[in-house]
């Protein structure tokens, strides 16, 4: 059994980090792995990743994450990543880590990601500077994931993303904002590489489940999506063999 | 005959960016709507803390002087996960 809570939007700052380090510190316990799918702060200030650190220092499974726009806001991404590496977590920018866990490679590629919308309603590379500077920001984002993806050699591989690869776990946003929620190009990335597994938050009204379109789970782990501190995704150990799900007293996976 | 008042969805958006730029809330998931009529604005969706439950009201204020808040934001709750069983 491979365990791994996942959630996104966390939009963690001072005032915010009792009621959140409480909500995760049963993770050590009843997870493998904790992924974290963007929007880690509320501000992207290195005020706000040390409030994050905080909350994160205590947990005593690996983590791995990406940024998300919050966390680009006060232009120091690289500065909140690089406080997050200090204390163990990986930071995935269109790279990739491989956790070992219960005798099974887990390999996680991620990237923030970027919007730009789905099929039939795209921003196109034409024009201004600035619009094919938007779409580029997502294709070469794209590309970077599904290179990390591809070259991923894991027993169960997991694409991280904050945007959404899909407009499937955008439901309940409204259309019109889609464009800003996500990229087909994240999706197409996926699906060419394959993954067992896709996780992105920052739909906030969106839902949970989706697919893309050649059938990968998507799961939109936001936190005001899901309402909870964090989802749990339990694998089998065959990586194939399907299992009914049972949680236990503390809402962990047990066979 | 002065300025038209702006319609309420544009003055439903001033409050949307205040609350994107003020730097306790950089919230951009608050829903607000105004009826000018009755010079009130409410606002609902959910937050991270009180604080911010709080400060989205003072802001409304700031941004629409006059209007009542109905205030029905509510403050997230983290509760323990449900597993999802995948292959």
């Amino acid at each position: 059994m491979i365990r791994i809570a996942a959630v996104g939007d966390l939009h963690v700052a001072s005032d915010a980090v009792a009621p959140w380090r409480d909500a995760l510190a049963p993770v050590s316990r009843s997870a493998d792995l904790l992924l974290l799918a963007g929007d880690l702060t509320r501000s992207g200030t290195l005020e706000d990743a040390a409030a994050l650190v905080e909350v994160l220092a205590p947990i005593e499974v690996p983590i791995a994450a990406v940024l998300g726009n919050h966390d680009f806001h006060a232009d120091q991404p690289d500065r909140i990543a690089a406080l997050l590496e200090r204390i163990g977590v990986s930071v995935l920018d269109g790279s990739s880590v491989i956790v070992e866990l219960a005798g099974a490679r887990v390999g996680i590629a991620g990237t923030k990601g970027f919007g730009g919308g789905f099929e039939g309603a795209c921003a196109s590379d034409f024009g201004e500077p600035e619009m094919k500077a938007f779409v580029r920001h997502t294709q070469a984002l794209a590309e970077r994931l599904e290179s990390a993806l591809s070259a991923l050699e894991a027993d169960l591989r997991i694409a991280l993303l904050h945007y959404s690869p899909v407009a499937a776990t955008l439901q309940g946003e409204r259309l019109e904002i889609h464009p800003f929620l996500g990229s087909h190009l994240l999706g197409q990335a996926v699906d060419r590489a394959g993954a067992d597994l896709v996780l992105h938050g920052h739909a906030h009204a969106g839902s949970e489940r989706g697919t893309t379109p050649a059938g990968i789970r998507v799961r939109n782990v936001a936190q005001p999506v899901i309402r909870r501190a964090y989802n749990l995704y339990c694998f089998a150990d065959g990586l194939g063999r399907r299992e009914d799900a049972h949680p236990d007293a503390e809402g962990g996976c047990r066979s | 005959m002065g300025p038209l008042e702006p319609p309420d969805a544009t003055l439903a958006e001033r409050v949307r960016t205040a609350f994107a730029r003020d730097p306790s809330l950089h919230e951009l998931g608050i829903r607000v709507t105004v009826i000018s009529a009755q010079r009130r604005v409410a606002l609902a969706g959910v937050v991270a803390t009180l604080e911010r439950r709080e400060r989205a009201g003072e802001v409304a204020r700031v941004v629409l002087p006059g209007f009542a808040i109905d205030n029905d934001l509510a403050v997230q709750q983290l509760a323990a996960p449900e597993p999802e069983r995948l292959p």
